[in-house]
C-alpha cells in the first residue's frame, strides 16, 4: 500500500491541445524526467520487452474466436516491425522513461504537468514521445509542436521512421495492456466494427473502470493501428 | 489502520478511482485536512517494489505526487 499526495488537475480541453504553450510545457516535463540523474537501480526495459511481457500475460486470458486472429495479427506485426528496425538506432536513445503517458497519468495545474502511475525504467525516449503523440496530438501540427519543443531541431529520417513505428506499436501495446487488465470474468472480445475515434472516446470517458469500457477503448486503439 | 499510522486523522470519504495499467486498486481518501491517494498494489504486471521505486523517483524529483507513507506488508 502506498499513501500519496492527491494531485487535482484541470481538464485539458480540445482547444488547449492546439496551443504551442501546452506542448512546450509537456516537453519540459518530459525532458526533466528523461534527463533525471538517479542513483537507484531501475530495470532496463524497452517497449519491445513490455510488448512481449504483455502478450504473454494476454495469452493466459480467455479470448473469443473472433478476437484471437486480431491478437495474432498484432503479435506478427510486432515481430515484423521489430525485425525491420535498426536495433542500434532503437537503443541509441536510452533515458529514464515513464512508460505509461496516457492522458490520465498527466495532471495539469498551474501551467505545469505532473506525472502519476509511472513504471520507471531505462528505455527509449521515443516510446514516451510516441505515447503522448497517440493520446494528445490529434493532428500533424500538434505533433510538430511537441517534437519541436522537445528536440528543438528537425528529426532525422531514421528518427521519423522509428517514431512512426513506435506510434503504431504504442497504441497496440496500450490496447494489450488494457486487455490484460480485464477482470477475466468474461471472454475478451474485440469489436472490429467500432468506428469511434480515440478523441471521441477520451472526451467522454474520464474514468475507465469496467471491462466493457476497457474493451471499447482497446477496440478503438486496435482498429486505428492495424 | 491509516488512522493508527498517524497520517490520516479522520476519514470523511473514500472514492474508488481509475485503475492503473498495473492492475492496482486506487482510492481517493478525504480527511479533515487533506485528500490522499491510496494505492493497493496488485503485482500483476509489476511488483510492489518496482511500483514503489517508480513512485519514489517521481516524488523525489517533484515530478509527481509526494509519498507520505508505504507499507509493503499491506500491498
Amino acid at each position: 500500500m502506498i499513501v500519496m499526495e492527491c494531485l487535482e488537475g484541470y481538464l485539458i480541453t480540445i482547444n488547449m491541445r492546439k496551443t504551442k504553450k501546452l506542448y512546450e510545457q509537456l516537453a519540459r516535463t518530459l525532458k526533466k524526467l528523461h534527463n533525471l540523474n538517479i542513483n537507484t537501480t531501475i530495470p532496463d526495459v524497452n517497449m519491445f520487452d513490455l510488448f512481449e511481457k504483455s502478450l504473454s500475460l494476454l495469452a493466459q486470458k480467455k479470448i473469443d474466436d473472433r478476437t484471437k486472429p486480431i491478437i495474432e495479427k498484432i503479435a506478427d506485426n510486432f515481430k515484423r516491425e521489430k525485425a525491420m528496425l535498426d536495433l542500434n538506432l532503437v537503443f541509441a536513445n536510452t533515458v529514464v522513461c515513464h512508460n505509461d503517458l496516457s492522458p490520465k497519468n498527466l495532471i495539469y495545474k498551474n501551467n505545469e504537468f505532473r506525472l502519476i502511475d509511472a513504471y520507471i525504467t531505462r528505455g527509449d525516449l521515443f516510446y514516451d514521445l510516441a505515447t503522448i503523440i497517440v493520446f494528445w496530438c490529434f493532428d500533424k501540427s500538434s505533433e510538430k509542436m511537441l517534437l519541436d519543443s522537445y528536440f528543438e531541431r528537425e528529426l532525422t529520417p531514421e528518427e521519423n521512421r522509428k517514431l512512426s513505428v513506435f506510434k503504431k506499436l504504442a497504441m497496440q501495446l496500450y490496447a494489450i495492456r488494457l486487455l490484460c487488465d480485464c477482470t477475466g470474468e468474461s471472454t475478451l472480445s474485440i469489436d472490429t466494427t467500432n468506428k469511434r475515434t480515440l478523441l471521441e472516446f477520451l472526451s467522454t470517458n474520464n474514468n475507465i473502470i469496467s471491462d466493457k469500457q476497457i474493451l471499447k477503448f482497446a477496440s478503438i486503439l486496435i482498429n486505428q493501428s492495424i | 489502520m491509516l488512522k493508527a499510522s498517524g497520517h490520516i486523522k479522520e476519514v470523511y470519504s473514500v472514492e474508488k478511482i481509475l485503475e492503473g495499467l498495473s492492475g492496482s486498486k486506487i482510492f481517493k481518501v478525504s480527511s479533515s485536512d487533506k485528500t490522499y491517494i491510496i494505492k493497493f498494489v496488485k503485482p500483476k504486471q509489476y511488483s510492489f517494489e518496482e511500483e514503489l521505486i517508480s513512485s519514489q523517483i517521481i516524488s523525489d524529483s517533484s515530478l509527481g505526487p509526494k509519498i507520505y507513507f508505504y507499507d509493503n506488508e499491506k500491498k
